[in-house]
């Protein structure tokens, strides 16, 4: 497929027409007004978002509050699990920012992929895992931060059938108090990606290189904007408040060029099930419907997500495409890994690029950095540590 | 329109099936009703690479059309991303929530076809479930993934000290996504089986779910978590 | 005591004047209210020409405003909004007020509600139509407006388009959104545009994106078979889910719902068939008690619609006319 060389056009939109949203007409009910009550009714107890927190607009104009600090980071199993970088850069950005955080051992999965993947779960087991976890964070003092995309998405699921359904909201508080646990929901579920956008004005200020000449493709997570789609983040300024500000508009604050496609609304291929056992739906999807057309309509140095499922199927999916003389070939990572880049995280020990399979040193060479040294830095890192001269790679090395 | 296929299973197991189906609370609200705009089509990414249509499986649905129903849980439903874009329905169905539920029940029931289309996949289900992190870093190995590049060879070779090489200290994991505590892993355990989700895996792989029981039933009763 | 020969008709578009003009003819006395400075309502300011013969809207419905300027019976107040009512059917005490804040009393025996529809907002539609992202996205009424000036052209760059796409129920149908109703003109008015563009761009191909075509009566065959049969316009069966740039053209996303497969096909224009929701003017008059009306208002949470009911069978029957214009105001009742 040849190149369509077509001009690249930002999240400016190309009309002079301005939507502005009636009030009166949002019919989005408001959750946490139903979340307040069923606690003053003594259903559960509300944990509210901690102060200080940000106001993010949402589709229907609701303001949604993100805490800034006292996060309880709820990690992923996919990102922790072989896209270490990932969840390193969110916490790498809030040690950056000086921000108060925990990173719980007493954390599951929210086991969403393997419910969406294979259904051997039901209602009540997601429920229940979701609440433990949300337990866990209430007892902590910490306030839930979810990093996975679909984490996001399924507790929002979870959290809207609990608030309808008496029915299943006592048999999982049952669950939760034989376990010994208060049943608890936090006053708002927040992803990261959220969170960066709260902070995205702090981190462009501390910022290393210069961004311009980098070109990024931005894919949105169906989980995080598709799923109870009232509660995502939406900026008049991005799209005219017609898509999810999640990503763009960190990425175009950090001063990035965001290069819009035609396949923007298009799901990665991932498939829960498929990406394990019949990747070749993933890896056609992945590589026709969203890299390809990326490459060919706005030929990005980067794509940037914010979901794990996302960055897996887009990156992994590349290597058997280009065996098919594909036009593939372009970096995939997380906005956290791209951002942590850009002020200055070391791309081995922070954001662990080397368990990413698309070859990201031309991005990493045109945005500045000396990836040979800092490759070289990182092996001999990995000869200390096989020597038994340094245990682990620790947050000193790296701050 | 009635299907052709699966002539020999009888009517009475179709209905008991689809009655099954219909009866989880969620079903309500994830069918009103299916004018066929075929919005849901469109946003659908299986429906561009597999003969699928969310439509149709809702439309279905809406009929009650319970042999097309039979065919398509055993021949479509697993072909769904699960990635929801069909949400957008000007109607407010669900049709890959409809799918999340009549996933439920090919599991409930143990279909064949539901077995067929998790094979190779109960690995996953052993490692979800006993340790509470889904894919866990020494799953990566290039047998299990050879499409995704040498990268992966690396990783595998790798492993140990690059995990150590992670500034976050509950990431020194290789088995495990991170360090999970083994009271929450049984908490989750307790989960499992207070739920009936232990249960359902003995239809999918009975081997598995009898391991499964026994780690889970030792460690419930070290930590002393009631379950009943 | 009750002034039983007044009628207070508030509205004063095609469903308000024929109202008006019905009380005329029956003998009485008619108090027109138009909170605008000029009457004929949301058809005759911003439709260029009226289903079903395509007329231009000045010749079509001209007659009908003058006569209500001309009509001894009408009291026609307008820049006036209703800033109180009391009283019971048979006896209502409502205050007008002028732009001035000038109040007056008026004595009504009855009150008809007529304050009529707008257009839906695409920004608040649920699929992804591009209306406030890219120039060439448009409504049917900003197609009118070009139709007024004489050209269909690209707004993007003035050229003539080769080819267009309607989208029908943007705004209606729609559970979402909280519309649940079909705007019934939509079909009608997209297939009259259809012809209008194909008489001015013959070259051009149209095509029209619809879940059903509901074209009531006559309209069957004076526009919808019409645009099929002589104008070949293309009639697709399923909805368009997506409209994003690709180059200098808007790629439309759905599914041809008849072959059963998701398409993808470049076009040069989107014309969004937007719907009808009731007019703000209806929160601008303050109506009460409202039970005690001919009609009263089911207003429910936001986003809900808020058509007015009958609570009783109609007393006047005045909507006859008003089906032989583009559009009726937003009134089930009334039919």
């Amino acid at each position: 497929m040849e190149p369509l060389n077509l001009p690249i056009t930002g999240t400016k939109v190309e009309t002079s027409k301005v939507f502005e949203r009636d009030p009166e007409t949002v019919r989005d009910e408001d959750l946490r007004e139903a979340i307040w009550e069923l606690g003053r009714e003594g259903e559960w107890i509300v944990q509210p978002v901690p102060e200080p927190y940000y106001l993010a607009p949402t589709k229907f104009g609701r303001m949604k509050k993100i805490p800034l600090e006292h996060t309880w980071h709820h990690k992923s199993c996919g990102q922790c699990g072989h896209i270490p970088g990932y969840s390193t850069s969110i916490f790498w950005l809030n040690r950056i920012l000086g921000y108060d955080y925990f990173d719980p051992r007493d954390q599951t999965s929210c086991t969403a992929w393997n419910y969406y993947a294979s259904a051997t779960s039901n209602q009540a087991a997601q429920a229940a895992v979701a609440m433990r976890n949300f337990s866990a964070a209430y007892e902590t003092g910490y306030y839930p931060l979810i990093h996975c995309g679909t984490s996001f998405g399924h507790y929002k699921e979870v959290r809207h059938e609990l608030v309808h359904d008496a029915k299943l909201r006592r048999q999982v508080r049952a669950i939760i108090e034989k376990l010994g646990r208060p049943f608890v929901m936090p006053e708002e579920i927040v992803h990261y990606s959220e969170w960066m956008y709260a902070v995205r004005d702090e981190l462009a200020a501390r910022v290393q290189y210069d961004l311009s000449p980098i070109t990024a493709t931005v894919h949105p997570a169906c989980h995080y904007y598709k799923l109870q789609s009232g509660d995502a983040i939406y900026d008049p300024e991005i799209y005219g408040g017609q898509r999810t500000a999640a990503v763009t508009g960190v990425v175009q604050t950090l001063g990035a060029q965001v290069a819009d496609y035609s396949t923007w609304y298009d799901c990665c291929g991932f498939g829960f099930r498929h990406i394990l056992v019949q990747r070749d739906f993933t890896r056609s999807f992945a590589t026709l419907r969203k890299i390809e057309v990326m490459k060919q309509e706005a030929n990005p140095d980067v794509v940037l997500t914010h979901d794990t499922g996302c960055v897996t199927s887009l990156d992994k999916s590349q290597f058997a495409a280009k065996a098919h003389d594909r036009q593939v070939g372009v970096p995939v990572m997380s906005e956290s890994q791209f951002a942590a880049l850009a002020l200055g995280a070391h791309p081995f020990r922070v954001c662990q690029l080397h368990w990413h399979s698309v070859d990201y040193r031309p991005l990493l060479r045109k945005m500045g950095i000396d990836v040979d040294r800092a490759w070289a830095e990182f092996e001999d890192d990995v000869s200390k540590i096989k020597t038994g001269e340094l245990d682990y790679v620790t947050w000193e090395h790296v701050l | 329109m009635p299907s052709n296929l699966y002539k020999e299973v009888a009517l009475e197991e179709k209905q008991r099936l689809f009655d099954e189906v219909k009866a989880d609370p969620r079903f309500e609200t994830y069918l009103y009703g299916c004018y066929e705009c075929g919005i849901c089509v469109a946003a659908c990414p299986s429906a561009r690479f597999y003969d699928f249509s969310p439509r149709k499986i809702t439309q279905t649905l809406a009929r009650e059309d319970v042999e097309l129903f039979y065919e398509q849980l055993n021949d479509d439903i697993w072909n769904c991303s699960q990635c929801f874009s069909c949400n957008r329905c000007p109607r407010q169905n669900s049709p890959g929530g409809l799918i999340t539920v009549m996933r439920e029940v090919a599991v409930n029931n143990g279909l064949r076809s539901m077995k067929e289309a998790l094979a190779g996949y109960t690995r996953i289900i052993y490692k979800i479930m006993t340790t509470g992190t889904q894919v866990s870093p020494d799953m990566l190995q290039e047998d299990a993934f050879p499409d995704w590049g040498p990268q992966v060879k690396k990783v595998s070779e790798n492993l140990d000290v690059w995990r150590r090489a992670l500034p976050p200290e509950t990431l020194h994991t290789t088995g495990l996504s991170w360090q999970v505590e083994e009271r929450t892993m049984h908490e989750l355990y307790a989960i499992w089986k207070m739920t009936g989700t232990l249960d359902m895996i003995s239809l999918v792989d009975e081997g598995l779910h009898d391991i499964m029981e026994e780690i889970m039933d030792d460690a419930l009763e070290e930590s002393g978590l009631q379950v009943d | 005591m009750g002034n039983t020969e007044t009628v207070l008709i508030v509205g004063a578009g095609p469903g308000g004047m024929e109202a008006a003009r019905a009380v005329a003819d029956l003998g009485k006395r008619a108090i027109l209210v138009e909170a605008k400075g000029e009457i004929g309502g949301t058809p005759y300011s911003s439709y260029a020409t009226l289903t079903p013969d395509l007329q231009e809207t000045e010749e079509a419905m001209g007659h009908i405003v003058r006569g209500i300027h001309q009509n001894p019976a009408i009291d026609l107040r307008l820049n006036t909004r209703v800033v109180k009512s009391e009283g019971e059917v048979g006896a209502f005490h409502v205050t007008l007020e002028s732009e001035d804040s000038t109040q007056t009393v008026v004595e009504v025996g009855s009150i008809i509600v007529a304050t009529g529809f707008q257009h839906f907002d695409p920004g608040r539609e649920t699929q992804m139509y591009g209306y406030y992202e890219y120039d060439d996205v448009i409504t049917l009424v900003d197609a009118e407006r070009m139709f007024k000036s004489g050209a269909i052209v690209r707004p993007s760059n003035g050229e003539a388009p080769e080819r267009v796409a309607f989208i029908q129920c943007v705004g209606s149908r729609d559970r979402q959104i909280g519309n649940q109703y079909c705007s019934k003109v939509c079909c009608g008015i997209a297939s009259k545009q259809s012809i209008e563009i194909k008489r001015m761009l013959p070259n051009a191909k149209v095509f029209i994106f619809y879940i059903d075509m509901r074209m009531y009566g006559f309209w069957e065959d004076q526009i919808y078979w019409k645009a099929q049969e002589e104008y070949k316009v293309n009639y697709v069966r399923g909805i368009v889910t997506e409209v994003i740039r690709k180059g200098d053209k808007l790629l439309i996303k759905g599914e041809d719902t008849t072959m059963g497969r998701p398409m993808e096909v470049l076009m040069d224009m989107v014309i969004l068939s937007v719907g009808m929701e009731p007019s703000k003017g209806v929160d601008s008059h303050v109506i009460e008690p409202l039970e005690a009306l001919l009609f009263s208002c089911c207003r429910a949470a936001p986003g809900r619609q808020i058509f007015f009911r009958g609570i009783r069978p109609p007393r006047l029957s005045f909507a006859r006319r008003c089906a032989v214009v583009v559009s009726k105001d937003g009134d089930h009742g009334r039919r």
